[in-house]
C-alpha cells in the first residue's frame, strides 16, 4: 500500500587481507544471533550500524536468483557464501538459522505493519486537520462546497467510489442526502435521496441510533434483519459499505458514509475513527454556515426594515448632539445621515417649539413640532422619545423615533378650517333668517296690541309679507347651497340641455318680475346643447340675469352673449352697472356677500317695486359658483367701472350635438 | 320729551322701532349707519340710543359707536341697547365691553323693548 525503506538487516560478508571472511552487520540482534554461529577460525562479525543498505535492484535481482532451499533469504544463500563456510554451517546451524529467518521477517513485517499503520495515522491526521482548517476559513456561501471537496477527498484516500452525508429531519422520520460525491464512473444518487423515510431503514436506523458504526466488506455480511437495506444497497452497486453516525450533544443527527463499488474494501478501523471525526467536522462547519445564513437574514430584514421605514430612528448623547440618525433621515428630512451626525438634536426644531419640546421630550414621551428641511420649509414631525438611562444610573442620552406628520397637519388644519367656515355659515344663517323674523314678529304683534288706520295696518302687512317672503327665499337657498356642497365631490347626472331656449325661458320670467328691463341675445341662435342638468342651469341663469338687472339703472339693457369655443360654450351675461371694485371682485362668489349696489335694492323706496328671490339672500353667486362647478365649467367676472360687469360662464358642449332632447 | 336714537340698516326695523318707541311718547331719531349714528348723538345728545351693531354702509359698526360715546365724559350718560341679530355669546360679551346697557337679539319683541327703554329713562 505504501512505499517504505527496506529495514532489513544488511549482512554482508568480505575477505579480508588476513585471508578471513568479514562479516558486516547493520543490526544489533542479528550480530548477537550471528556471534555464536560464525565459524570463528575463518569469519569475523563487525557490528556496523552505518552499513550500507545494499541497492534496490540488488536486492531484487538477488530475490530473483533460483534457490533451491530458501530462495527468500538471498544473502545467505549457498552461492553467496564460500564452500567451506557453507559446507560447515549447513551441517551445524541449518534449523537454527531458519528459525532466525523466521524470527526476523515476523519481525520485520510486524515493523512494516506498525510503521504502515503509523504512516496511515499520520496521513489522516493530515487529511482531517486540512479538511478542518479549510472549512473553518470559508465563508458560509462556500461551505458545502467545501464539504465536497473534502468528501472527495477522504473517497479517494479510502478508495471508496462513493461519500456522502445523510441529515435527519428533526423528527428523525426522514432523512434527506444532503452531500455527495461520486467516482467519475458512478452516477449520482443524491438528488432522488431526499426526504427519505427513515422508517423504511429499521435495522440501519437501530444501529445509528445505538451509535454503532456500520462496517460491511460484502453485502452478505448483513444479517437477515437488514434484508431492506441489502437491496437498497444493492441497488446502489455497493460491494463494501461503512457508515458512522454523526451526533450532536449525544443525538444522533445524521451519518457520513462510504461506498465501495468497484472493489470489495475492508475498511481500516482509522477510516472510522477519521470518518467519526470528519463528521464532526462538517456538522460544526454546517451549524456555522446556518448560524451565519440566519445572521446575515435578519441583517437583511432589519436593513429592509430600516430601509423601507418612513420613521427616523436617532440618538443624541447627553448634551443632545446626535451620535446615530437611520438612513430615512434622508427621504423624509431631507438630510442626510452625514449632515446631522455631530449636530444638535434642536438644531433645526423651530424656535418657537424648542422649549415645548424640551419639555415634553422629558414628561410626555411625545411631542409634534415644525422641523426646519432643508430647503427652508417646515415639516412637522411627531417625535417620541425614550430617556436612555446607563448602568449606573446616569443619564446618557436620548433615542428619538420621528414621523413625518406635514399631510395629516394640513389636513387637520383643511379640517379645521372646513370646520370654521360651516360655523361660520350657520352663525351667518341664524343671523339672516333673524333679520326678516325681526320684521315678521314686531309687526305682527304690533298689529295685535292695537287698531291701526287700514293704511298703516297694510303697510305693516306688507312688511310681513315681504319679509316672509324674504325668508323663504333664504331657506330656499340655504337649502341649495348644503345640496349643492354635498354634491360638491360627486358626478351629477348630465344631459344634452337646449342651453338657448332655456335662457329664451328665464329671461321671461325675470322681465316679469322687472319689466322696466330689456334683454338682449347674440349668439343664440347657433347654441349647441351642452351637457347639463337643465334645473340646475335654469337656477343658474336666473341667479345672473337677476344680478344684472339688480345692479343696472332702471330701463338698461343686459346683454346674454354665447359663443362656441372648442368642446365649451362661453357664455357672457352684462349688466350696466357701477362695475366692481377689487374688494367686490374677491368676494362676488362669497356666501351672503351683497354688493352694495344689491342693497340699494332693500331702500323702501324702491324696494317696493322689487320682489326679492335668490339674489337678496346674498347665496345667488356661491348658489351659481357650485352649480358651475358640478358642471366642470369656469365662471367668473369681467368688469370695468364705466362698462358695468360681465359674469362668465363656460360649459361642455354635448358630444353629439344632433341629439335632441328627448 | 326724551329723545331716542334708532340705528339700523335695514328701513322696516327703523319703521319697527320707532313705531313702538312713538307709543312710549318718545321723540324718535333715526340713523342707517355708524358714521351717521355719532354725528347726530353728538349734535342732539339723545336719551338713549338703539343701536344696531353690523351696519355696513359706514366706517364705524355698533361696537364702535358705542366704544366712543361711553368713553366720552360728555356723552357716556346716553343710554345704549344693542340691537342685533348676532346671538354668540362672545357678542354679547364684547357688548359689555363696550359698555353698553343692555343687549336685545332679533327678533325682539317690541313690547318687551319699550318696556326696557321705559324702566331706563324712568330711573
Amino acid at each position: 500500500m505504501t512505499k517504505r525503506r527496506s529495514t532489513k538487516p544488511i549482512v554482508r560478508r568480505k575477505k579480508s587481507d588476513e585471508d578471513e571472511v568479514v562479516v558486516l552487520v547493520s543490526d544489533s540482534r542479528a550480530a548477537r544471533f550471528l556471534s555464536k554461529h560464525l565459524d570463528s577460525d575463518k569469519e569475523r562479525l563487525v557490528y556496523d550500524e552505518t552499513a550500507e543498505a545494499p541497492t534496490k535492484s540488488a536486492v531484487d535481482s538477488s530475490k530473483q536468483k533460483p534457490s533451491a532451499a530458501k530462495p527468500s533469504q538471498a544473502d545467505f544463500s549457498p552461492a553467496a557464501l564460500p564452500h567451506g563456510v557453507m559446507q560447515n554451517m549447513k551441517q551445524k546451524h541449518a534449523a537454527e538459522l531458519s528459525a532466525l529467518n523466521d524470527q526476523l521477517q515476523k519481525e520485520i513485517s510486524e515493523r512494516r505493519r506498525v510503521e504502515a499503520d503509523l504512516q496511515f495515522r499520520h496521513e489522516i491526521d493530515q487529511i482531517v486537520t486540512s479538511i478542518a482548517e479549510q472549512l473553518v476559513r470559508l465563508p458560509s456561501t462556500q461551505v458545502d462546497q467545501g464539504i465536497h471537496k473534502a468528501l472527495k477527498t477522504i473517497g479517494e484516500f479510502a478508495q471508496a467510489d462513493r461519500s456522502y452525508i445523510f441529515l435527519f429531519s428533526e423528527d428523525g422520520l426522514r432523512m434527506d442526502n444532503t452531500h455527495e460525491w461520486c467516482s467519475p464512473h458512478l452516477a449520482h444518487g443524491q438528488a432522488v435521496l431526499q426526504a427519505v423515510p427513515t422508517v423504511v431503514f429499521p435495522w440501519w436506523m437501530e444501529r445509528l441510533r445505538q451509535d454503532d458504526s456500520i462496517v460491511i466488506s460484502r453485502l452478505t455480511d448483513l444479517p437477515p434483519a437488514a434484508h431492506v437495506e441489502r437491496k437498497f444497497f444493492e441497488a446502489r452497486h455497493c460491494q463494501s459499505l461503512l457508515m458512522v453516525p454523526i451526533t450532536v450533544n449525544g443525538r444522533v443527527i445524521g451519518l457520513l458514509g462510504l461506498d465501495a463499488v468497484q472493489a470489495v474494501q475492508s475498511w481500516s478501523p482509522h477510516i472510522v475513527v477519521m470518518l467519526k471525526v470528519l463528521g464532526t467536522i462538517f456538522i460544526k462547519a454546517l451549524e456555522h454556515k446556518h448560524t451565519q445564513e440566519a445572521m446575515q437574514d435578519n441583517r437583511q430584514q432589519l436593513r429592509q426594515i430600516t430601509d423601507t421605514m418612513m420613521d427616523v430612528v436617532w440618538y443624541t448623547d447627553a448634551h443632545g448632539i446626535i451620535e446615530y440618525i437611520s438612513p430615512s433621515c434622508l427621504p423624509v428630512l431631507g438630510y442626510s445621515p452625514k449632515q446631522l451626525l455631530g449636530q444638535p438634536f434642536f438644531g433645526n426644531v423651530h424656535p418657537e417649539d424648542t422649549e415645548r419640546v424640551k419639555r415634553d421630550i422629558k414628561q410626555v414621551g411625545m411631542v409634534e413640532y415644525r422641523y426646519r428641511s432643508p430647503n427652508g420649509n417646515y415639516l412637522w414631525l411627531e417625535t417620541l422619545s425614550n430617556i436612555i438611562i446607563g448602568e449606573k444610573g446616569n443619564f446618557v442620552g436620548v433615542a428619538f423615533a420621528s414621523r413625518d406628520i406635514t399631510d395629516r397637519k394640513v389636513m387637520e388644519r383643511e379640517l379645521v378650517e372646513v370646520s370654521r367656515q360651516k360655523n361660520e355659515f350657520l352663525s351667518t344663517a341664524a343671523q339672516k333668517l333673524r333679520s326678516p323674523l325681526t320684521a315678521i314678529r314686531g309687526f305682527s304683534e304690533i298689529l295685535l296690541s292695537r287698531d291701526y288706520d287700514p293704511e298703516r295696518r297694510e303697510r305693516y302687512l306688507k312688511h310681513i309679507h315681504e319679509e316672509s317672503v324674504q325668508l323663504s327665499a333664504l331657506i330656499d337657498d340655504l337649502f341649495d347651497i348644503s345640496q349643492l356642497e354635498a354634491k360638491r365631490h360627486l358626478s351629477i347626472a348630465l344631459e344634452p340641455v337646449e342651453l338657448a331656449s332655456l335662457i329664451r325661458r328665464i329671461s321671461v320670467r325675470v322681465r316679469e318680475i322687472y319689466p322696466q328691463y330689456r334683454f338682449n341675445f347674440t349668439g343664440l341662435a347657433a347654441c349647441p346643447l351642452v351637457m347639463g342638468d337643465p334645473i340646475r342651469l335654469g337656477q343658474l341663469i336666473h341667479n345672473l340675469l337677476t344680478h344684472a338687472v339688480q345692479v343696472s339703472p332702471d330701463g338698461s339693457e343686459i346683454t346674454v352673449h354665447v359663443q362656441q369655443l372648442i368642446g365649451e360654450i362661453i357664455v357672457g351675461v352684462k349688466d350696466c352697472g357701477e362695475g366692481m371694485t377689487a374688494e367686490e371682485k374677491t368676494h362676488l362668489f362669497d356666501k351672503f356677500y351683497l354688493r352694495s349696489s344689491q342693497k340699494h335694492e332693500m331702500n323702501p323706496d324702491t324696494g317696493t317695486k322689487r320682489e326679492t328671490s335668490g339674489a337678496g339672500t346674498g347665496l345667488g353667486m356661491a348658489i351659481s359658483k357650485l352649480i358651475i362647478e358640478l358642471h366642470r365649467g369656469k365662471i367668473w367676472a369681467d368688469s370695468d367701472k364705466q362698462q358695468g360687469t360681465t359674469l362668465y360662464f363656460t360649459l361642455p358642449i354635448a358630444a353629439s350635438n344632433a341629439l335632441n332632447k328627448a | 320729551m326724551k329723545t331716542i336714537l334708532v340705528v339700523d340698516d335695514k328701513p322696516e326695523v327703523i319703521e319697527l322701532v320707532s313705531v313702538t318707541l312713538e307709543m312710549g311718547g318718545y321723540k324718535i331719531l333715526t340713523a342707517t349707519n355708524g358714521n351717521q349714528a355719532l354725528e347726530i348723538a353728538y349734535q342732539e345728545h339723545p336719551d338713549l340710543m338703539l343701536l344696531d351693531i353690523q351696519m355696513p354702509g359706514g366706517s364705524v359698526d355698533g361696537f364702535g359707536v358705542c366704544r366712543t360715546l361711553k368713553a366720552d365724559p360728555v356723552y357716556k350718560d346716553i343710554f345704549i341697547i344693542l340691537l342685533t341679530a348676532k346671538g354668540q355669546s362672545r357678542d354679547k360679551e364684547l357688548g359689555k365691553e363696550v359698555g353698553a346697557d343692555s343687549y336685545l337679539v332679533k327678533p325682539f319683541s317690541p313690547l318687551r323693548l319699550l318696556g326696557i327703554v321705559n324702566e331706563m329713562l324712568a330711573s
